[in-house]
Parts: C-alpha cells; structure tokens; sequence
C-alpha cells in the first residue's frame, strides 16, 4: 500500500524523498492545492472517503502516517 | 484606556491584573483576567460588548447540545450491533444543522453590525443595474472592539466540536476568557481553542522567566510600533489624503512605506499581544514568520497574518475543497484536463470563496473587496505558471532558491505586496485606481532630487525610520536563518539581559514617533 | 535567576533585583531628562508654544495677575495696555487648543518664582474633552520631562550636555498671541447663545479634579482663583454658564462670566472686534474688553498700582515702543 501511495504522492510534488522525510505538512512540501489533489487521488485509489477532520498534519506528515490512516479507513468501510 | 500603546494600560492596568492574579489562589486567576478582559472590552467599546457575551452565550449553549448529541449516538452505538453507519450519519446531520445554526447566528451578528451598510449599496447599485431604483437606509449601532476576531475564534471552536476534535467546554469561564482574553482582543493572533483556552484558565504561577519573556517580547513590539510605524505614518498619511498634489515616484515610495508602516505596526501589536500573553503562561501562535523573504504571493500568506490564513485554509478552503459536488467536480476535471490543471481549475472555486471572505473580513468597502480578488488572481494565476517555471529552470539547469532567481521572485512577490497595499490603504477604490494610475503615468524621481520628498517627512525621520527599518530587516533575517534572537537574549546572564531591555525602552523614549510633532496611531488592525 | 532550595532568599533576590532593574531605568529617565530638557525657554529650543515659557524670565514677585487658559485668553487681553492705565501687571500662560492638565503644568511653572494676587481660570478648557490616558502622561512628563522633549534628539547642542535650564526669553508681549482683521459676527448667533435652554454642560470629573488642583495650588501660595469667561460666541453657552457657576459655588470660587454682561457695557462692537467671527478677539476686542476686565478687578479686589516704580520701568518702555 504504502508504494501506491508514495507513487501518488510523487506525481504532487516529485522533489521531496518520501521514504524518509517526516515533515510533508510541517515543511509545507505539500501545500494546500497539494493536499485536495492528494485527498482526491487516495480516495479514489481505495475507494474510501476521508473526512475533513482527518485532514491533519498528524495523518499527512510522512508517506507511512498516510499509508495509517488510509489502512484505517478502509478497515472502517467494511464495517 | 484605547489601547495598550497608552501609558495607563502599562503602568496602571496591567500591574494591578498581575497583581490581582498574583494575590488571589489559583482557582480564582481565571476570574481575574476574565473580569480585566471584559473591563478593557468596555473601555474601549462600552454597552457594545453585549454582543460579545452574546456570542459567547451562543457558542456555548450550541456547543453543548452537540455534546448532549453525540453522548446520545455513543450510547446507542455500545448498544446496537448493526446500522452503525446510519446513527452515525442521523448524527452527524444533526450536529451539521447545529453548526450551521451557531455560525449563522454569529455571522449575523457581525454582518449586522458592520456590514448592512456596504451591501446596502451593493445591493442598491446591482438593483440599479437592473433598473430598480431602491434605497436602503439601515441604522447604525457599531460593533464592540475584536468582533471580527472573536467571531472567527469562536465559529472555528464550534467546527472543531462538531468535528468531535475537541469537547465541548462545559465551563462558561473559560470559553468566555478563550474568547475575550484582553492581550488578542485588538488584533488577534486568531488563536485555536486548544491552543490558549486550558493555559489561560488554569492560572499559572507567575514566574520571573516567563515575566521577562512577557517584557522582552512587548518592549519590541512598542520599538516597531513607535520608532517605525508611527513615523512613517507621517509621510503615509499625507500621501494618501493628498495623492493629486505628489507625483508618481512619491506615491510609490508611499505604497512601500505604507506597507513598512503596516508591518512594524501589526507586527509590533502581535509582538505585545504574545508577550501578554506569555506573562501567564500562554503560548499564542505566531502571525508573522518575515514575509518578506517570500518567493511568491502565496508563500506570503503563509508569512503574514498567518492566523488569519489558517483559519480561512482550515475552515473554508478544505470544506469546500472536500466537498462532495467539488470532489466530484474536481474528479471530472481531473479527466478531462488531467491531474495537475484539472485539481488546480477547481481550486479555484475554493480558492475565490478564501479570498472574497478574506477581503471582505478587512472591511465593508469596495477597496477590500477588490483587495480579495487581486490576490485571488495572483495566487490562483500563480498555481498555473508555477510548474511550468520550476520546469523552465530545470530546463536551464538554474536554481530557484538562490542567487539572481531568488531574488528576482522575492522582488517580484514584494512589488504585488506593495500594490495591494495601495489599494489596501487607499481612502476608496477609486482612490485607489487614481493613485495606481498616477504612478504608472506619472512616475517620476524628480521629487528625490529636489528634496519634496522632505516635505513630507523630514530628513531626520527619514534617518531615524530608515535606520530602525534596517534594524529590524536584520532581526528577521536572523530569525529567516533560524537564530531565536530573543531566546539567546532571554538566556543570557541577569545584567546583560536586563541592560538590553532598558536599553530596548529607553530607545523607544528618546526616539519614539509620540507625543508633539507626531500623531498617536491606533492599533492599525484594531479596526476589524 | 539561579534557583536555590530554599525559597525565602530566592524571593528577597526576586525582589532586590526587580529594585534594580526599576532603579536604572529610574535613573536613565532623569538623565536623558536632563540632557534633553531646553536649555533655555525660546523658541529655539521650547518645542510647546515658546509662550508658555515667557513668564519663567520675569523678575521673581513682579507679577500681579496670572491668566491660565487656551486660545480664548491668548487673543483676549492686553497687558502692556492693563499695566499702563491701571498700574498691575498681568502675564498670559496658555497654549492654543490646551487642555487643562497643559494649564496645570504652565500655573506651577508660572508660580515656581510668582506670587500674584489673582490668578484668572479662563473657562473654556475646563469644558474641553481629555481622556486620564492624557493626564496620566502629562503628570509623567512633568517628572520626566523626556517624555515631552524627547524630540530634540535632532538638535541637540554642546551646552545640552553641560547646563542647567536657564531663563533667558523675555516675552515682551507678556504672553498675548492676538492678531487678525475683523471678521464679522453671525448676529443670530449673538443674540441667542446665551439663551436660556434648561440644559446644563457636564464638567467631566478629569476636568473637575484638574480644576480643583489649580484652585488648591492657587491658595497655597497665596493667590485668589478667579474663574473667568471671556465672551466668545462660539463654545459657550447658558448650559456652559450654569454648569460653571454651580461648580464655581460648591467649591467656593469666584465665578465672573462676561458672556452675560452686554456687550454694549463692555464696549465691544462684534462686527469688527473678533478675527474670525465670534471665537476670538483681535487687537481691538482684546483692548476694549481688557479695559473693562480691569476695571472690575480694581473694583472687586486689591490690586497694587506700580506706574512710577523704577522695578517696572520695563513695562512703561514696552508699552510705548509698542504701536
């Protein structure tokens, strides 16, 4: 899961090293247009949907916070 | 008492809160700065603070009810093993109809008080348009100081319940002293319900560290205020009442200063508003991060007035963005024109909803409005030109971030600045145009040469502010390069630290633009 | 601050430091004070109306009358014209658009060396609006009068740094700024703003607590408070009238309003005696009504006659050479 989204997360913006860095949001590599398309692309990749309040540095700021949450939600679609 | 830039809030106001807070026990400290923040409020606003109780009142009461409905949908969930989903959903559209009531309520109030009269006209004038002649007279009550920041605190404490981000506070107090706190009720920062609400109703203890900081922290802010702000306010507010007498190069020179004048006076304000702050224990978040290093008109916004852009990110942006029919539009697009200007097409609806609420929350004028939509167009224009430029020199095999390239970005985003704040100041839109115009057509150096530029201020102030403008430029390149300056002061020795401090005021008391020959300047964001 | 164990030292240390800290800057405001203070009370260096400063270089104990107020007092008197017909010196201490903390600092600058018999309260500032922020700074400014000169950081001289203020300015017009053509009055306005209305003007309780403070230091030095108000059109009024003279008979200060008193027994011609209409007198109004208000005060109160002492001779010289 967490190439596919790396590979999203890429075509945003591909100058950062996403298997290390830690401050996607923090840093502001990705900015707030980056984050809709971002948003926009998992939730069509996993057929989940993520609501506004998961939109948090906390979920968003490294490949593996996202790869978190991501698994989360589809765990709670099948509910 | 109109501000904390006047002697009786430094020497008599605020020793007698530290005071208070410091002799009554702990549980009590809140009421204090309760009651002192409401007692500022109705210096400077009297009976009008009635709105603001209002509005606590309000964002309370609704915040509870959501409480009250969401302990409702947990138990029926430990209850029930199926249909999890639609007590969520009944849940969550209630609490929707619940936030949406709070925030109407809010609005309205602010829309009341400060707004009924420009959409009057507006309303007048698109009537017009279609041939209706109509007229609408509506009575004035004026709005209570910090209305415009109250508002934005509160509505963002009532999205952040019913997003179950945080609970809902079920002590009156300290909502109303989140709201209220005298130190952000002028000028913000706009601060985040978790940020300052538990800190400042608990009551720490004073400490000598923390009551330096607080100093430390004020005696800049009053330094940017009177040894920049206010003296440029000589040249600023001549040029702008008076632009037809001065030509072209004066009223550029007037937008630049304007603008300098703006910064060290908000810059200045937040610098005394955290420092207060910091006296009892509260970390307020910064609404400044040197916007003048920034490389584009949207890294400005997230440079200046950065509290201000959060909230309008977090509450109108991303809800909007992620909203059903704009996901969906934005899906389409994304076919249609693929994944980069698909995204950033859509973007713009978004992005045109920040920035007429951004505009508009600065004023009920046409300036404002036109304010909102000029940087609309820049940031919106900007997020298709940018992939394009990062491709271009990657192309040329030239680096973005330094040398002649950073530069020319970092002039280019400051030269927009400076136009958007003549307009921003102009007294009018067609103020505003008339002077752009004027500098376009009749840009001239001729007032340097011949010293009519000194008829506006005196070469003395020019020095003095020049000077002091210099000084801070190097202090935010400090902090750009990542030196805490005023930690390092904070952490030298007893004398030293001290030295500087007296040296900060007794600065500000000799060369201070107050008092005969200048003309004492409001909090400039005060406003609003 | 070091932390210790035990709390009590700590505390006193808290404390000791927090004197010391209080104490520089103390000390580094009545230095700057004193570099920055004019050095003399001319225009050159006084940055308020040089004006204000004149009285401070008249010879100790040769004023009679002391006159404190705003702009309405400067354009409204004559004192070489009062020495020459009636003998008393009068001295003018007011600063367009004054507030009456201005007014309370010129009335204890006037009587550092002064011990007048009267000292005339001109009306119109004790009905002019300031807020506590503006005399808790005035109060400041005159213990730390660099807070009123910090300014002259852009001329600062040698002797800034070497002497003591000294008195050099005599302000041969005593005080007085009048001048103007005449200006006609609005005759509606004339006959009815002393009507009666039934309203009573509020003095606000910063105005009261200055007015009292300028009463109080008048007696402790001997000199009798007179309330006066010189007829102006414009800024008075029956409600201003009856507001004063309450104040003036609860406080027990004697109250002369010449608004009341026709302007024909005055000898005032309101068409050519005021330079903008009714507000101010010009040379002519100045003349005619100081005529009259000598007049009473020789009537109501003791006043010296000095023509023909040597001490005064200054005077006589000034009104001659004066046209």
């Amino acid at each position: 899961m967490q190439e596919e989204i790396i590979e999203i997360l890429e075509d945003i913006n591909p100058e950062v090293d996403y298997k290390t860095c830690t401050t996607l949001i923090d840093d502001r590599h990705i900015d707030s247009l980056g984050m809709v398309s971002l948003v926009a692309e998992l939730e069509d990749a996993f057929d989940i949907t993520i609501p506004a309040v998961e939109v948090v540095a906390e979920n968003f700021n490294s490949a593996a916070a996202i790869t978190k949450l991501v698994a989360r939600l589809v765990e709670e679609e099948e509910d | 008492m109109t501000s904390y830039f006047t002697l009786i809030f430094l020497v008599v106001f605020l020793p007698l809160v530290l005071l208070a807070y410091a002799a009554v026990p702990k549980r009590l400290r809140g009421y204090v700065l309760l009651c002192a923040s409401y007692f500022f409020a109705w210096c400077i606003s009297g009976p009008r603070i009635t709105f603001m109780l209002i509005s606590t009142l309000c964002v309370y009461g609704i915040a509870r009810a959501m409480d009250a409905r969401i302990q409702k949908r947990d138990a029926q969930l430990a209850q029930v093993k199926k249909g999890k989903r639609e007590i969520k959903a009944s849940c969550k559209h209630q609490l929707n109809q619940l936030l949406v009531a709070g925030v109407m309520v809010n609005l309205g109030i602010l829309i009341a008080l400060n707004y009924l009269g420009f959409f009057g006209e507006l309303a007048t004038a698109a009537l017009g348009l279609l041939g209706i002649h109509a007229h609408f007279e509506f009575p004035r009550i004026g709005a209570p100081i910090g209305i415009s920041f109250y508002t934005l605190m509160a509505i963002s404490y009532l999205v952040d319940v019913s997003r179950e981000t945080i609970k809902a506070d079920h002590h009156f107090g300290r909502l109303a002293l989140f709201l209220s706190f005298f130190p952000h009720i002028m000028e913000g920062p706009i601060a985040r319900y978790t940020q300052t609400a538990t800190a400042l109703w608990e009551g720490r203890d004073l400490s000598a560290q923390n009551s330096y900081r607080g100093m430390l922290r004020m005696a800049i802010g009053f330094a940017k205020k009177l040894l920049v702000a206010d003296r440029l306010n000589l040249y600023v507010k001549t040029i702008f009442t008076d632009y037809a007498s001065y030509d072209g190069g004066l009223i550029a020179l007037g937008a630049v200063l304007y603008t300098l004048q703006l910064y060290c006076d908000f810059s200045g304000c937040m610098d005394v508003a955290i420092g207060l702050g910091q006296f009892f224990g509260a970390e307020y978040p910064e609404n400044f991060r040197q916007p003048f290093f920034s490389r584009t008109t949207s890294e400005f916004w997230q440079r200046w007035h950065i509290t201000l852009g959060q909230w309008f990110k977090d509450y109108v942006y991303y809800p909007v963005s992620l909203s059903k029919p704009v996901k969906r539009l934005t899906t389409k697009a994304r076919k249609r024109f693929g994944n980069r200007y698909g995204p950033l097409l859509v973007s713009g609806i978004a992005l045109f909803c920040v920035w007429l609420g951004n505009g508009l929350w600065h004023g009920a004028g046409s300036q404002y409005l036109f304010f909102g939509m000029y940087y609309f167009v820049l940031i919106w224009l900007g997020g298709f030109i940018e992939p394009n430029a990062r491709a271009w020199a990657a192309d040329h095999g030239i680096d973005r971030e330094r040398g002649a390239y950073r530069v020319f970005r970092t002039v280019r985003t400051l030269m927009a600045v400076f136009v958007g704040e003549l307009f921003f100041r102009a007294e009018g839109l067609e103020a505003g145009l008339a002077m752009f115009g004027k500098m376009l057509s009749n840009f001239s150096l001729a007032s340097f040469a011949d010293g009519t530029v000194f008829t506006l201020m005196s070469k003395a102030d020019f020095a003095v502010a020049l000077f002091f403008v210099a000084v801070v430029f190097i202090y935010d390149t400090a902090y750009e390069r990542g030196f805490d300056v005023r930690k390092m002061i904070e952490e030298k020795g007893f004398v030293l630290r001290w030295a500087i401090w007296i040296a900060i005021v007794m600065t500000v008391v000799i060369f201070g633009a107050y008092g005969f020959g200048y003309v004492a300047v409001d909090p400039m964001y005060a406003q609003y | 601050m070091s932390e210790t164990n035990n709390k009590r030292p700590s505390r006193l240390r808290g404390i000791c430091a927090a004197l010391a800290v209080v104490a520089v800057l103390l000390l580094a405001l009545v230095v700057t004070s004193m570099i920055v203070e004019p050095k003399t009370n001319d225009s050159e260096y006084g940055l308020f109306d040089p004006a204000t400063s004149g009285i401070r270089a008249e010879p100790a104990d040769t004023i009679d009358v002391v006159v404190v107020g705003d702009s309405i007092a400067l354009n409204g008197l004559a004192p070489l014209q009062t020495w020459h017909e009636n003998g008393f010196t009068l001295f003018v201490c007011s600063t367009v658009a004054g507030k009456l903390p201005d007014g309370y600092t010129m009335l204890t600058r006037a009587l550092e060396r002064q011990h007048p018999k009267l000292v005339l309260i001109e009306a119109h500032p004790i009905f002019s609006e300031f807020t506590w922020d503006y005399a808790l700074m005035s109060e400041a400014q005159t213990v730390f009068p660099v807070l009123r000169y910090h300014s002259r950081w852009r001329n600062l001289k040698a002797e800034d740094f070497t002497t003591r203020p000294q008195m050099t300015w005599h302000d041969e017009r005593k005080g007085i700024r009048v001048e103007g053509e005449g200006v006609a009055v609005d005759q509606e306005a004339l006959d009815n703003y002393m009507d009666d209305t039934g309203e009573v003007q509020t003095i606000l309780p910063q105005n009261s607590l200055y007015l009292q403070r300028m009463v109080s230091l008048c007696e402790s030095v001997g000199a009798t408070p007179v309330i006066i108000s010189v007829p102006s059109v414009v800024g008075w009024s029956k409600a201003h009238h009856e507001a004063m003279s309450a104040w003036a008979n609860e406080h027990n200060v004697a109250f002369y309003d010449f608004n009341l008193v026709s302007p024909e027994e005055i000898g005032i011609d309101w068409s050519e005696d005021s330079k903008d209409g009714g507000e101010h007198f010009n040379v002519i109004g100045a003349s005619k009504f100081s005529r009259y208000l000598a007049k009473v005060l020789k009537r109501d109160f003791d006043l010296p006659d000095h023509r023909g002492d040597k001490a005064y001779a200054e005077w006589e010289e000034l009104y001659q050479s004066a046209d």
